[in-house]
């Protein structure tokens, strides 16, 4: 079997929420993250739980759902290589707003919420540029959502599956920058 | 210092900075006093601004309802500072009101000579995107359940 290895500060300098960082902040935020491994299946956080951290997938798969009252669960998305998840939760505090599962083996890595805020007060330089790409990622969210509302609202014959596609092409392209 | 300041310096998250820190948040900002039924901004005009509640109420009209802010320290309109598009959303105020003003060419700036002030306007940035995108995700569970939207708030 071939394996490809990823050269993990070429991989952070990929995704967008770190673009602003240069190789040495890339080290030190390699340091603080966990590298971490798990099977198919794994559950990475239940929609409304309190939030721990964020991941970053370097390889794998996962899906992104969500539900409503007492309807069914709704597939959102699924997120592949260079994805980040859970970020939204650390900047307000908020619950967890879906239920993110593994569909492959993942590579990846956790970044707690305690690490976060330790570098938020030790280097806040370092913190900025980090704050700068998520305001900028969440204000590219918000966008796709307003325009995924919008489109809804003119059609509303979609079923939710027909959401499948586009709402994945429109966040992989948000989280991928 | 004008009212308008003196409100926010007491109110996170201006209240930690220093006074050097806040003296530089002043001079890339102003002060705008708005009477009951001023127009901040109209949805889909062009917008390079954002305000800063200092005191009153304003009134945002999302398609579904009317969010209405009044804390003092809350960013309106915060996306007009990150990149350039339209206004999202109408706001008008609802009372008297006195707002800070920011523009985007002094915000980016800022970001460059005043880390710090930058910081703090950024992370209140970022928790009213957040905020608004967990209603937005609301709104898209409940038009995905049954086609209907309930306004936030």
């Amino acid at each position: 079997m071939n394996m490809v290895t990823v050269n993990p500060i070429e991989f952070f300098k990929e995704i967008s929420l770190f673009a602003g960082l240069d190789e040495s902040e890339i080290l030190e935020l390699l340091r603080e993250a966990e590298q971490v491994f798990y099977p198919a299946g794994h559950s990475f956080f239940e929609q409304g739980a309190d939030p721990d951290g964020l991941y970053v997938i370097e390889r794998g798969e996962v899906s992104v759902r969500i539900k409503a009252g007492d309807g069914p669960e709704i597939l959102l998305a699924h997120l592949g290589n260079g994805s980040v998840i859970g970020e939204m939760a650390l900047i307000d505090g908020g619950p967890r707003s879906a239920t993110v599962t593994a569909l492959s083996p993942i590579e990846g890595y956790f970044l707690s919420k305690e690490k976060i805020e330790e570098m938020r007060t030790n280097r806040p330089s370092y913190a900025y540029k980090i704050i700068l790409q998520l305001a900028r990622t969440l204000n590219e969210r918000r966008q796709i959502l307003e325009h995924q509302i919008k489109r809804l609202r003119e059609e509303p014959e979609r079923r939710p599956h027909v959401w499948g596609d586009p709402t994945r092409e429109l966040i992989a392209r948000v989280r991928k920058g | 210092m004008h009212r308008a300041y003196n409100i926010i310096r007491q109110t996170p998250p201006f209240s930690p900075l220093s006074e050097d820190e806040f003296t530089a948040f002043k001079r890339c900002t102003s002060t705008c006093n708005l009477s009951e039924h001023t127009l901040l901004c109209q949805s889909g005009d062009d917008s390079d601004t954002a305000f800063i509640l200092a005191e009153g109420k304003v009134v945002e009209l999302w398609a579904d309802g009317v969010v209405t802010h009044q804390k003092p320290g809350t960013i309106l309109q915060p996306s007009a500072l990150l990149s350039e598009e339209s206004c999202a959303h109408t706001l008008v105020a609802r009372t008297d009101t006195e707002v800070i003003k920011i523009g985007r060419k002094a915000f980016l700036k800022m970001l460059q000579k005043q880390q710090l002030v930058a910081y703090v306007l950024l992370e209140e940035i970022a928790k009213e995107l957040a905020h608004q995108i967990r209603d937005l995700n609301r709104c898209l569970n409940q038009l995905l359940q049954d086609n209907h939207c309930e306004p936030r708030g």
